[in-house]
């Protein structure tokens, strides 16, 4: 019997009259998604169906739908005519083993058929118990709900069991973000994050090459490169940023290095964002996770930013809950990879903890043509286009 | 460019890759196969085999050809002890193919304990004394440490041993002693050795365990029953050819070899205090293999200076090319090198087209680069 992917969306439905512009967006996310692979596309009222695919193919259409943001679910169904009998087969495959506890739900869109849907409820429990007389009745708390859907057109879908996806909205429908991208275990997250809030991310680096290695990039492009699968195409703008890094060490006072960098580094990202259409700053900042991440240091690099917001998905989650997201979004082994990204390079023996502007803006204020060397890093920036394709 | 990084790997000799073409392209047959042609091609494996096993002391049937030298340890240190338990005693800074097995074996219910070694890399033959007894089923402990150049008096160490536990078996890794030093492996005293092709100008992808005549390994890879039983598969027959071609069996020469090495990294390393006077030599020059040189920069990081170097036309090594990927401190910790001077260990080695001339480019260079690199020090 034919298998085919029943997908189920959940936040989109809540939209009023620009739905449709949710569920167009979704549909294109979708199809990206399924890029170079061969199936039929069928698009219902609340539900699309995935058919006509090579069953060999069916856990890479899987793995590659659970990723797609706007999406709550899946189903593996077997589609049939709606006839009583290849109902009844159909519901018999998935008679669990034992004597488990099983209830059967049909929803009847189609009306031309003798029965209604409590009638075939139990005349579909009764091939079950055929298949298996030990299984026990319970409508209520069952370990085993099958359900048979029955469509319009002389079709029914028989399933059992739901896969959950990414949940979330479409990325694309809620504007482009720039993710300031270390290398390390937050930023990636913070980035899937806010894609799956609907943003559609672009991410910006800063390589100082030879204090970090190419290997350095190459783990952030790798990096990169890990959220596409969730996040549709990514341009990622590596920044030189040497130049600069080595004039905060020669002409700043030590403690204030790594708050005057993340000054710059924000600073720069803003111009290349507003460059590139970007509506907003990410971060992966996580509060008192570092010296850089209290209240006052955000504070005081909060300032270098003119008129972007800056999004901080992760501010309030502890250090646990944002690896075991890495591990399920499967960026966490690349981020553990030990190449040293720039911040830790100049990193002082004692950063300051408690900043204040004041003082920061006077320490940047004594670098030496800064200006220059900012306008001369953004120009210099290598913009690496990546696709899930790569 | 200059390349000064041999340690971690060598350019492929011209006649390899003549050699190569010949069985990849017309004698390309399988010398498992029944036809004339194939026959051929299992009498020239033979061939090649017996000068291999020749270059070591060893004869042709107790080498066993891998794909690398890092298969052949893992052969030896996991496929050798026929008990289940038991001591296993490792050098403590050896290779990550030993050390990553030797935690295998812990894992695996053996009693694991590592040999220390002195500020050169060689381990310290009374400790080792000390921890042997007649628990001991398997020791390992190279030849030459890849780190430093350190040679380790092997022929002691598998005495010692056999003398406290007859029926422990010694493992050498011998990937950095290989055409460095002259090696006879009935001389040494151990049951098994390791080598490696890419290392002596041979093709990567090729290693070899000698394994002494009585002994038997449990399969590593099981299947058609090549190299007999042990690591079925069909030959490698291009890099075995390749290696055997370039295989120097006259110990006398391997010497010359030795001494020209030797000559090299006397000027190296007395350049190199000379015009870095802050740097630590990690090898002792008395006692080490010509080729290697490895020094610690203070307040550096080893990886930077590779950076700043590779710029200039000059390639060095930072360690081993196997653990550069991973956040270790194992070696220099092993070495008992200074906390100031762990992160800027660098590994200088050179192969015999190497020159004085290299080398005074080379100590240039890195003098120009450590004086750039202090303006960025730590604050």
């Amino acid at each position: 019997m034919k298998k085919v992917l029943l997908l189920r969306c959940g936040e989109i439905f809540l939209k009023g009259k620009n739905k449709a512009f949710f569920e167009n967006k979704l549909i294109e996310n979708i199809k990206k998604a399924l890029e170079g692979l061969e199936y039929t596309f069928i698009r219902t009222q609340n539900r699309y169906y995935v058919e006509d695919y090579e069953e060999w193919l069916q856990d890479e259409f899987v793995d590659r739908l659970t990723k797609v943001f706007g999406l709550t679910s899946l189903s593996i169904a077997t589609k049939i005519k709606s006839e009583y009998e290849l109902m009844g087969q159909a519901v018999q495959e998935l008679v669990p083993q034992g004597n488990a506890s099983f209830r059967v739900s049909v929803t009847r869109a189609d009306k031309r058929l003798d029965k209604n849907s409590m009638q075939i409820a139990a005349m579909m429990g009764g091939y079950c118990l055929d298949k298996n007389p030990m299984l026990k009745v319970d409508l209520h708390k069952p370990q085993v709900e099958i359900f048979v859907d029955i469509r319009e057109k002389g079709y029914s879908y028989v399933f059992s069991g739901k896969i959950p996806c990414a949940g979330g909205m479409p990325v694309g429908t809620a504007g482009r973000g720039m993710l300031l991208l270390s290398g390390g275990f937050d930023s990636p997250v913070a980035g899937w994050r806010m894609a799956r809030r609907g943003m559609e991310i672009y991410a910006i680096h800063y390589h100082s090459y030879p204090h970090t290695s190419e290997l350095a990039k190459q783990k952030v492009v790798d990096l990169a490169q890990k959220l596409t699968k969730y996040c549709g195409n990514i341009k990622l703008f590596v920044v030189p940023f040497t130049d600069i890094q080595q004039k905060i060490h020669q002409y700043c006072r030590a403690d204030y290095m790594i708050t005057v960098m993340r000054r710059i580094m924000l600073d720069i990202a803003e111009r290349t964002a507003v460059k590139y259409g970007c509506g907003a700053l990410i971060t992966g900042e996580s509060l008192a996770q570092v010296a850089s991440q209290t209240t006052e240091s955000i504070t005081v690099t909060n300032n270098a930013v003119n008129v972007l917001p800056i999004f901080r998905p992760l501010i309030g989650m502890d250090k646990n809950e944002i690896m075991d997201t890495a591990k399920a979004i499967d960026t966490y082994a690349t981020s553990e990879l030990p190449y040293e990204d720039c911040c830790t390079v100049f990193l002082p023996k004692y950063p300051v903890i408690k900043p204040s502007i004041q003082v920061a803006v006077k320490e940047q204020s004594r670098i030496v043509n800064l200006e220059e060397s900012i306008s001369e890093a953004i120009e210099n920036v290598e913009v690496i286009s990546l696709s899930p394709l790569n | 460019m200059i390349y000064l990084d041999n340690a971690a790997t060598t350019k492929m000799d011209e006649r390899c890759v003549e050699v190569i073409r010949k069985y990849g392209v017309d004698r390309f047959f399988n010398p498992s196969a029944l036809y004339g042609e194939a026959l051929k091609v299992a009498n020239d494996i033979k061939a090649s085999r017996t000068a291999i096993a020749r270059s070591i002391g060893a004869q042709r049937e107790e080498i066993i050809f891998t794909a690398s030298g890092s298969e052949a340890d893992n052969l030896a240190m996991l496929c050798s002890v026929k008990s289940k338990k038991g001591k296993v005693i490792v050098g403590g800074g050896e290779h990550s193919a030993v050390y990553a097995c030797a935690n295998e074996l812990s894992n695996r219910g053996y009693d694991v304990v590592f040999a220390p070694v002195d500020r050169y890399g060689k381990v310290k033959l009374g400790e080792l004394e000390s921890i042997v007894d007649d628990q001991v089923v398997l020791v390992s402990i190279m030849h030459v440490s890849n780190e430093t150049g350190a040679i380790n008096d092997i022929k002691k160490i598998a005495e010692l041993v056999k003398a406290k536990s007859p029926r422990a078996l010694v493992h050498s890794d011998g990937v950095q002693a290989y055409g460095k030093l002259p090696i006879n492996v009935k001389s040494l005293g151990v049951d098994m050795y390791s080598i490696s092709a890419h290392k002596v100008h041979g093709p990567k992808g090729l290693g070899a365990l000698y394994v002494k005549k009585g002994l038997y390994l449990r399969p590593i890879i099981f299947g058609g029953g090549q190299e007999g039983g042990v690591r079925s598969a069909t030959e490698n027959v291009t890099s075995i050819m390749a290696l055997g071609a370039i295989t120097e069996i006259d110990s006398k020469v391997v010497m010359k070899k030795y001494q020209n090495y030797k000559a090299l990294q006397r000027y190296a390393i007395d350049r190199l205090t000379k015009a870095l006077p802050d740097c630590l030599i990690n090898t002792d020059v008395d006692n080490s293999v010509g080729n290697i040189i490895s020094l610690s920069l203070a307040d550096m990081r080893g990886e930077v200076v590779v950076h700043c170097m590779e710029d200039m036309g000059v390639i060095v090594g930072t360690g081993s090319a196997c653990s550069a990927g991973k956040a270790t401190k194992r070696i220099p910790k092993a070495l008992g090198i200074d906390q100031r001077y762990a992160d800027g260990m660098l590994r200088i080695s050179f192969d015999e087209y190497s020159t004085q001339a290299d080398v005074d480019t080379c100590v240039d260079c890195l003098v120009k680069v450590v004086e750039n690199l202090k303006n960025y020090q730590r604050k």
